[in-house]
């Protein structure tokens, strides 16, 4: 690794990167719109100056790459003094919306003003107006008065997309972005251009108006739409799930996720079920779980092998270890299955996978996926307990061969087909609601974390089985993520050797797949 | 800020004869009201008016417009400055294409404010004031409290209390009586926000 100075201070900075990056990795702050990791650089904002030593000129930092014996200097009063009067030039005709600007408290111009600007405004002259509010495509609004004109948005659909959507037209101070006539942007990709933009002149309309950023509280998720499993920042005020961003990870989404991911949290807000049910009645929490205690006791008396225990690909690697295993012990059947009757999702190049579950994989690691959900069903028997997966709704018929049980239990997290079906429901937590893991298609195991409390009632699946189980006279001693792993790094073996510290952010892949790739490793 | 403690001297310390000086002024108020009734300070309200200072700050209003449509455009500035986060509201596209954001609720809940003024502060509109003047806020329904738009854009007078302005009726109480049967842990709101500690410099 090349050395370099920075401000005085030498480090190792790693070949290939760019002076903002290496900064920004020591804690300096170069404050720049146009250069964004995923886009590469453009080196139109003028904004990331900074001073090489042996160069008269002020330099942009973003096209400054590392190279040996190079010192550079991001603090000087000169290069202070540019940065104001850079900033003076995008405040120019910008309209200062911010009392009702959805970027507000997230805005970059709004943060680099007060960091680095604080200059008495010298305009006396009436503002350029452009469009404000435009649609510019089904869930884009564009506000061209607001934009820098980094062009990141532009470069995004050309150069991830493809489809070129976004164009900046006119000159000098008339420039605005626009679409092309009749085209809109409506990529499936359309709202990572919201994300890019560094400031309000692209905003979601779906969450346009409706919070302020401030109210927000992030927690580092997964995004249940696919079997990708896009690493977000799940965001919510007062239990309610106002967006989900994409949360970088180079190995599964880099900076990105599609539109449809980001609207899949509305399942969590709406028709959600609160209160146990019997026969459609709201009923006490307690009677609830006696009630299941009681009807999983008469029918073990009759016949424990045919009592069918219904899992989803919805549920976490621990709910369906916890599952299995409180089938195995204490319903004393083999017949723990996992499928799904929802319809495929879209595939494509970038990120979207046509299995529209966040966790089959984890199922097939368990050994409890079928793809023939439907005869495992049409053989009926004394109790079915279905967990967090809507089989009528998707599957009429599937929900016409859930009456060959005498008995259906349904642990769900949403008023569906289902539970309308079910002799008995219990609300549980969905993934938001609590701490877990998904296994993605590419075998890596990835954390999510509980974002909120579990709404009314619900408790997590673990929590709900290990009551249960309590009250059937054997205790198993999970309470929390932790515990229900110790076991499971043991008992499942390709999870040997991990816990819910090692993943991390990022996740790690299952054993077979890192030795797949270790193996090619050592042969390439 | 260290306060330090005055040193009492021993016949303050044995109190008697603080509690003798105590006596004489309260003594001194009951003779002077015997017989001075008129100069007593007390104001019989609410038979009595009170007259205010005109700077009072009473309960809140939302100023309009010429036209008569409210001047808030839905900032929130307000509900996030004020300390008893007692502003409800909600925000939508405005129909007027010169305006991009109005307020399609926006509520007040008088009983957890606590009338210190900022949300007047906060605003970059002129769009809520506190100069009505009306300080008087009496009901016996915790439900009047909770002051909606129309009220505090147009509303005078008690007309809080006739539940104009409303949306909907209100249900009536839930029973509290008996606890709800849940556990514990499912009960432990989400709606309580943690609030951040005040500075100790405060
Ligand atoms: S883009 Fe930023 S600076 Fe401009 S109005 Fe919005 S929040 Fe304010
Ligand atoms: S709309 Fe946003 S991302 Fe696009 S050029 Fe303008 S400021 Fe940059
Ligand atoms: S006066 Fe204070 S407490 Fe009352 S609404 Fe305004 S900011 Fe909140
Ligand atoms: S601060 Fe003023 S403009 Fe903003 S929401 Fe409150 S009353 Fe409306
Ligand atoms: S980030 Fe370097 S010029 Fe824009």
């Amino acid at each position: 690794m090349p050395k370099i100075t920075v401000n005085g201070v030498e480090v190792d900075a790693p070949d290939g990167q760019n002076l903002i990056q290496v900064a920004k990795g020591m804690g300096i702050e170069i404050p720049h719109f146009c250069y964004h990791p995923g886009l590469g650089v453009d080196g139109n904002c003028r904004l990331c100056l900074i001073e090489v030593e042996g160069t008269p000129k002020p330099q942009i930092a973003c096209n400054t790459f590392v190279r040996e014996g190079l010192s550079v200097r991001t603090d000087t009063d000169r290069i202070k003094e540019l940065r104001r009067a850079v900033l003076e030039f995008f405040f120019l005709n910008h309209p200062l919306d911010c009392p009702i600007c959805d970027q507000s408290g997230e805005c970059l111009l709004q943060d680099f003003y007060m960091r680095h600007g604080q200059y008495e405004s010298r305009l006396d002259l009436p503002k350029v107006h452009k469009r404000k509010a435009v649609p510019v495509g089904a869930r884009v609004t564009l506000d061209a008065e607001r934009c820098v004109l980094c062009t990141r948005c532009v470069r995004f659909c050309d150069d991830v997309t493809g489809t070129g959507e976004l164009r900046i037209v006119n000159r000098g101070h008339h420039s605005e972005i626009t679409v092309h006539p009749g085209r809109p942007l409506d990529n499936p990709y359309s709202l990572n251009t919201v994300d890019l933009c560094p400031v309000g002149a692209l905003t979601s309309s779906q969450f346009r108006f409706k919070c302020r950023v401030w109210f927000l509280e992030t927690t580092r998720s997964i995004c249940s739409g696919c079997s990708r499993g896009c690493n977000i920042h799940l965001e919510q005020s007062e239990g309610t799930i106002y967006r989900y961003r994409p949360r970088e990870n180079q190995e599964v989404n880099r900076w990105w996720m599609c539109d449809d991911g980001r609207s899949s949290f509305h399942v969590f807000n709406e028709s959600r079920c609160e209160a146990p049910l019997a026969g459609g009645e709201e009923i006490p929490h307690s009677e609830a779980i006696e009630k299941i205690i009681d009807a999983v006791r008469k029918a073990r008396e009759r016949d424990p092998a045919g009592i069918a225990m219904i899992l989803s690909p919805e549920m976490s690697t621990e709910s369906l270890y916890a599952a299995r295993k409180f089938a195995r012990e204490i319903l004393g059947t083999d017949r723990v299955r996992a499928g799904s009757f929802a319809p495929p999702f879209v595939e494509d190049e970038i990120l979207r996978k046509a299995d529209p579950h966040p966790n089959r994989r984890g199922c097939e690691m368990l050994g409890i996926w079928t793809d023939d959900l439907g005869s495992e069903l049409e053989r009926g028997g004394p109790l079915a307990i279905v967990v967090q997966n809507d089989l009528a709704g998707p599957s009429p018929e599937a929900g016409k061969r859930l009456e060959r049980f005498e008995t259906v239990i349904a642990l769900a997290t949403n008023l569906d087909e289902t539970t309308k079906r079910a002799a008995l429901v219990h609300p549980v937590a969905p993934h938001p609601e609590c701490d877990g893991t998904f296994v993605n298609f590419q075998g890596r195991v990835q954390r999510f974390r509980k974002a909120k409390p579990a709404l009314g009632d619900a408790l997590t699946v673990m929590e709900l089985l290990r009551r249960i189980a309590a009250g059937l006279g054997t205790e198993f001693g999970w309470v929390n993520l932790n515990h229900v792993w110790k076991e499971m790094a043991v008992e499942v073996p390709e999870l040997e050797g991990m816990s819910p510290t090692a993943l991390g952010d990022h996740g790690l892949p299952i054993r077979s797949v890192r030795e797949a790739s270790g193996a090619t490793v050592e042969k390439g | 800020m260290k306060v330090p403690s005055p040193r009492l001297r021993w016949y303050e310390r044995i109190y008697l004869w603080e509690i003798a000086r105590g006596m004489v002024v309260t003594m001194r108020h009951m003779i002077r009201n015997l017989f001075r009734q008129r100069e007593m300070p007390t104001v019989q309200w609410p038979e009595e008016p009170k007259h205010l200072p005109v700077r009072i700050k009473g309960r809140h209003r939302l100023t309009v417009r010429e036209d008569g449509s409210p001047k808030c455009v839905a900032c929130y500035m307000c509900a996030t400055a004020c300390p008893a986060r007692c502003i409800h509201i909600e925000a939508e596209e405005s129909p007027e294409p010169t305006i991009e954001k109005v307020p399609k609720a926006f509520d007040i809940d008088m009983l957890r404010c606590v009338f210190c003024g900022y949300c007047v502060e906060a605003c970059p509109e002129d769009a809520i004031r506190m100069d009505t003047g009306e300080v008087s806020i009496v009901s016996d329904n915790r439900d009047d409290f909770i002051f909606h738009m129309d009220f505090l854009l147009r509303g005078s007078g008690e007309e809080w209390k006739k539940k104009r302005g409303r949306p909907e009726p209100v249900e009536e109480d839930e029973d509290l009586s008996s606890p709800p049967d849940t556990p514990e842990e499912t009960r432990d709101g989400y709606r309580r926000r943690e609030r951040p500690p005040v500075p100790s410099s405060w």
